[in-house]
């Protein structure tokens, strides 16, 4: 297996990044965090902006890169290595693809140059209480009437609602017939009044992350309906199947393995180096080793001609599995000093004691938990591939 | 079709089509069964075949008597023996002792080609061999024991290593030389082995300085392995979908339970991931990159400890047939476990890969 090898590029991502992230950023993302403040995340986009990658993805008229697929890998590894964040996901690589494939002319020029310049951040609405895994089941209503849609309902771990600016959200427009017909995609401004954001506390005890999104008689236009109404279940399908890259999460785990096989050097357990004691280092190896076969896998799959199919789900379930393992390996590296609580990360003072990774190791090792549940829980991925790959 | 299509060059899938089809027509699970239990434990009429379709000469170059092919080429063969789990002298003689010839005695290869001469070689770990050295002039005699040489009652010579002047030296000795006796048994896979005594057997000295000659035989064996590996566990997955999906209980398919395919997904999903340690180790190899030892490492102890793994599980969803005999299915788990017992263990080559990890 080659990887790509577009050395030239490489480099100048590197000295990118060396030159140009900055360090307040780099530290946050250094200490697994993969939800910023808003503030941070518009500062670093704009920074990307002006070197043109805010967008890669994008077509080239619309401010993307044309970059190739591999230099689209390389450009993703060589952020995580240099614990930059990753691209706004919500706006920049959902919403914008799908509005390109399915928006109106004025939909586009509203909406694409706000997200390009960071002007708005964006959530989306999909799960509700009742719509998780069966996503198809969402109840969240929107009444046609003429001019405007009436909305009434919730939406559930929202990820970003209390600082996105625009929601877009798949509603219940008619509940006669198939259950994935009568969703509509729509379009939501988070200010509008009868939309109130409720933060959910995660038991990881870091800042928000999710929350639940309550609508009472919230009034949008009808002009913010994006595709034909009813039909909005094609376009979460187009959304959902738009990220080929990272979802294996290989980039940031072999940034978390860099740090964990360099804090388990400095580790000493009775008169070893912990990266030398016999238990810690099987485990560390083990892990090492399916990062590899994961990371080798991806690049097959992506690059190595014929498709598999469900390749999403199967690098999902796998770089997810992989990925907690590290972490928690991280967690019990750091020994008894894990267990000191520094609650939201960004109120948190000083460490009390411990090494500096006590300050997140726990945190990160409960925190991401979730990636094996969200997008898609790695059971469903397991159904996905059932249903795709083994034809059952 | 859930196994991807290989990525063959189109001289490779001659190879592979050809190979597909002889085992197709001679290497039934039946006939394969007979095969193992014949008196050398493989047929020497198939092993002309062999010679005949160019299978033995195809990793020699054309000045040895060869076909200039590489070890992917050679992969290609293992894997489709593995599938039809074909036990033959193929590895031994062709890549671990074949190579080893190639590098020091390219005059030996042709008989090995041709299929008229065998030869085995010891595992991987010569430099615990107990074997000693006496010189005498310019001659050389051999003395101690050496323990598993896979098919020696089956070879002409055996191609032997041993401590000499601080460096490590390989020898040549023909496997009817007075002194030597060869203890030979059945292993659980269908294969056969023997224990060598040597007591003052005369040898032919092929190299003083044949250190890394060995350790590139040895990695090119140990990424053979791993695409046999792969390759049946492709095998295991597609006949278990395909069993779960005829077999019937409850009233229904067994692959209709939830349970069920959440777990044939997970060999799915294992064998990708196999796989793609296998390809890398065999291209490693292939090419020999400077990290292939710690490329070879890693196939090897993920494929060790994985492959036992889904082998196990595949017998598990078979149920009561998966213990029978008669089936396949067993026989694939009892070779997978056999893999990583050859050439270094998964936990051995976990060491192996942590260290090289560790330096770099």
């Amino acid at each position: 297996m080659i990887a790509p090898t577009n050395e030239a590029f490489r480099q100048e991502v590197r000295e990118f990044m060396r030159s140009n992230l900055p360090d307040d950023i780099r530290a946050k993302v250094a200490e697994e965090r993969m939800d910023l403040p808003k503030e941070d995340q518009r500062r670093w986009h704009r920074i990307l902006d002006k070197q043109g990658w805010a967008v890669p993805s994008w077509p080239k008229e619309l401010g993307g890169s044309g970059w190739t697929d591999e230099q689209f890998y390389i450009f993703e590894r060589e952020l995580s290595l240099a614990d930059a964040p990753r691209n706004t996901v919500y706006g920049v690589g959902m919403l914008a693809p799908t509005i390109i494939e399915y928006g109106t002319d004025q939909q586009k020029a509203e909406i694409l140059p706000r997200i390009k310049n960071a002007d708005d951040f964006w959530c989306q609405g999909f799960s509700e209480p009742g719509a998780g895994s069966d996503l198809a089941a969402l109840k969240c209503k929107a009444e046609n009437k003429g001019d405007h849609y009436l909305i009434n309902g919730s939406k559930m771990w929202t990820s970003e609602a209390h600082i996105a600016d625009r929601m877009f959200g798949l509603f219940r427009t008619d509940s006669l017939g198939k259950k994935q017909h009568g969703i509509t995609f729509i379009l939501v401004d988070m200010n509008a009044p009868g939309v109130e954001v409720s933060p959910i506390k995660t038991f990881d005890g870091g800042g928000t992350e999710i929350n639940q999104v309550f609508f009472t008689d919230v009034k949008v236009p009808i002009e913010n309906r994006v595709g034909e109404e009813h039909q909005g279940w094609g376009l979460a399908k187009y959304l959902l199947s738009l990220e080929r890259f990272g979802t294996a999460e290989v980039s940031r785990s072999m940034r978390t393995l860099q740090r964990l096989k360099a804090f388990a050097s400095n580790q000493t357990r009775g008169n070893l180096r912990l990266i030398d004691d016999p238990d810690f280092k099987q485990r560390l190896t083990r892990a090492e080793l399916t990062l590899r076969a994961v990371e080798l896998t991806e690049y097959r799959l992506l690059f190595g001609g014929e498709p598999a199919g469900a390749e999403a789900s199967l690098l999902k379930l796998k770089g997810t599995e992989v990925q907690n393992d590290i972490l928690e390996l991280l967690h019990d590296a750091v020994g008894v000093h894990a267990l000191i609580d520094m609650g939201d990360p960004e109120e948190a003072g000083e460490l009390p004691a411990g090494p500096e990774e006590a300050g997140y190791a726990a945190r990160a090792h409960f925190n991401f938990r979730k990636t094996m549940i969200y997008a898609g829980s790695n059971e469903i991925q397991k159904t996905i591939m059932a249903k795709a790959v083994l034809g059952l | 079709m859930t196994r991807p299509a290989p990525l063959y060059t189109e001289e490779q899938q001659i190879i592979a089509d050809s190979v597909q089809r002889f085992l197709q027509e001679n290497y039934s699970f039946d006939q394969r069964q007979k095969a193992i239990t014949s008196e050398r434990g493989f047929s020497q009429e198939h092993w002309q075949n062999f010679a005949e379709l160019g299978w033995l000469g195809l990793p020699f170059s054309e000045e040895q008597g060869g076909f200039g092919g590489s070890l992917k080429d050679a992969a290609i063969i293992t894997g489709l023996l593995g599938e039809y789990l074909a036990m033959t002298p193929y590895l031994t003689a062709v890549i671990s002792a074949g190579q080893v010839l190639a590098n020091f005695a390219p005059g030996n290869v042709c008989e090995l080609v041709e299929g008229s001469k065998i030869v085995s070689c010891p595992h991987f770990d010569f430099e615990n061999s107990e074997l000693t050295v006496s010189k005498q002039g310019g001659a050389f005699t051999l003395s101690g024991d050496i323990p598993f040489l896979p098919y020696a009652e089956s070879a002409s010579s055996l191609v032997l290593h041993a401590e000499m002047d601080g460096d490590w030296a390989t020898f040549l000795i023909p496997t009817d030389s007075s002194g030597l006796n060869l203890k030979s048994y059945k292993t659980y896979d269908g294969g056969r082995a023997s224990d060598a005594e040597l007591q003052s057997v005369p040898a032919q000295l092929l190299s003083a300085h044949a250190k890394p000659a060995l350790e590139a035989s040895n990695l090119a064996t140990m990424a053979l392995l791993c695409a046999e590996a792969s390759s049946i566990l492709w095998a295991l997955e597609e006949q278990t979908l395909a069993y779960l999906q005829t077999r019937e209980q409850f009233g229904q398919k067994l692959s209709s339970f939830q349970v069920l395919q959440h777990r044939l997904v997970d060999v799915y999903v294992n064998c990708q991931l196999a796989q793609s340690m296998a390809d890398d180790a065999v291209e490693a190899v292939s090419n020999w990159a400077s990290d292939a030892p710690q490329r070879v490492s890693a196939a090897k102890a993920y494929i060790g400890d994985l492959g036992r793994k889904i082998g196990q599980d595949c017998v598990q969803l078979h149920g009561g047939i998966g213990m029978t005999n008669d089936l396949p299915i067993g026989h694939y788990l009892k070779r997978l476990t056999a893999i990583d017992r050859l050439y270094g263990d998964a936990a051995w080559h976990r060491n192996q890969f942590a260290m090289f990890a560790e330096t770099k």
